[in-house]
């Protein structure tokens, strides 16, 4: 585990990254400092709750996983390592979480086209096909085997490097690369028979 | 022009990656160079390319949010981790619990023997270090008792297992990597 971040370091060694900042937070928070935790919630809740949001399909479930996703991080921030950042470990936590939530309630859901995609400014048969298209291709995701679908999504859609998406999915960088080939094949070839 | 089969190998499975703009380097330019030379590997390249596109253009699934639905979101998180246990501390861990245990298994064989064995107790403790030394055992007893009592968390007032799903799932690891290899070599 990496040394502890000091004022004294900080100030020798300039600014500070966000996770500098979450590394410190996290110190704080594990002495039991309640607004140091609060400062984590208010930075991640945010992406975690829309990472959530694409497993479980509605606000009130994904509400909940993302609370009890913060609260297990409050619980056990003694035992983290610190051998990733704190992004990376909530995600693994809320990933987890949800993929339960959603086995235990028998959901996977397709995805519903929102109000801001019907809204794209395309003529009507156009539209329709776009969104055919589209709400194809998210179902296809959303079949995917679930390693699969998480490198799919915290690459494509949190932006992630596959090196946080190996720590989050709990696998090598070159598992995790290999995972995002065979989602990417098999979106290729579902899309393909589609047309 | 032909695919070459043994430089497609370590390269092929990169492809998605490389289009992804996440290789860096050397294993950046291996595929590069590559795919100069590999039609089918271009043609792989070009659609795998095709298919981010598709991906990084889905909307946004959950739709904006105001400021008031974050504020009210971390309110309640806040609010409730004010009611559940703060981080845990050493003592509480397994580790603490062992030492705690162990306190507990040493006193424990004192007390044995001090039951055991009345008249050498008489000539080596006063009676006030009897007092005191059932009065740890019992204080130790009720603190290892109250350790052990399981804890409601929040976890399971909402019903949700402690349980890591992804550990569960067989999919690709690191022994697939070689599968992945084997494909090709199966092909040659």
């Amino acid at each position: 585990m990496e040394a502890a971040l000091t004022p004294m370091h900080i100030a020798m060694t300039g600014t500070t990254t966000i996770q500098d900042d979450d590394r410190l937070l996290l110190e704080r928070m594990r002495e039991g400092d309640r607004e140091a935790f609060s400062e984590l919630v208010v930075r991640h809740q945010r992406q975690v709750f829309y990472l959530v949001w694409r497993y479980v399909k509605n606000d009130a479930d994904a509400k909940d996983v993302v609370q009890a996703a913060f609260v297990k991080a409050w619980q056990n921030a003694e035992a983290f390592r610190g051998d990733s950042s704190f992004r990376t470990w909530l995600y693994r936590i809320a990933v987890n979480l949800a993929l339960n939530h959603v086995r235990d309630s028998g959901k996977w859901k397709t995805a519903e086209l929102t109000e801001e995609h019907a809204s794209h400014e395309v003529p009507g048969m156009q539209r329709l096909v776009e969104a055919e298209a589209a709400q194809q291709l998210r179902k296809a995701v959303e079949t995917l085997p679930p390693k699969q679908r998480l490198v799919v999504e915290l690459r494509v859609h949190e932006g992630l490097s596959f090196r946080e998406v190996a720590e989050i999915a709990d696998c090598s960088e070159d598992a995790a690369k290999a995972n995002f080939h065979h989602a990417i094949k098999r979106l290729r070839s579902e899309l393909g028979n589609a047309e | 022009m032909l695919k070459t089969i043994d430089g497609c190998i370590g390269v092929s499975e990169l492809l998605e990656a490389y289009a992804d703009g996440a290789l860096h380097g050397q294993e950046a330019r291996r595929v590069a160079e590559h795919v100069q030379h590999c039609a089918s590997c271009a043609a792989d390249l070009h659609a795998a390319e095709t298919v981010l596109r598709a991906l990084r253009s889905l909307p946004g699934q959950a739709g904006p949010r105001d400021k008031a639905f974050w504020n009210s979101m971390a309110a309640e998180i806040t609010a409730t981790t004010a009611k559940v246990t703060a981080p845990r501390r050493w003592y509480r861990g397994a580790m603490g619990r062992s030492f705690l245990a162990g306190g507990g298994l040493a006193a424990a064989a004192v007390l044995a023997f001090v039951l055991a064995m009345p008249q050498q107790v008489e000539r080596l403790a006063a009676p006030s270090v009897d007092g005191s030394l059932s009065e740890t055992v019992t204080g130790l007893a009720d603190e290892l008792q109250s350790e052990g009592t399981p804890h409601r968390t929040l976890f399971d007032e909402l019903g949700i297992p402690d349980s890591d799903p992804l550990d569960m799932i067989d999919d690709l690891d690191d022994n697939d990597l070689q599968a992945v290899g084997a494909e090709f070599t199966d092909g040659v």
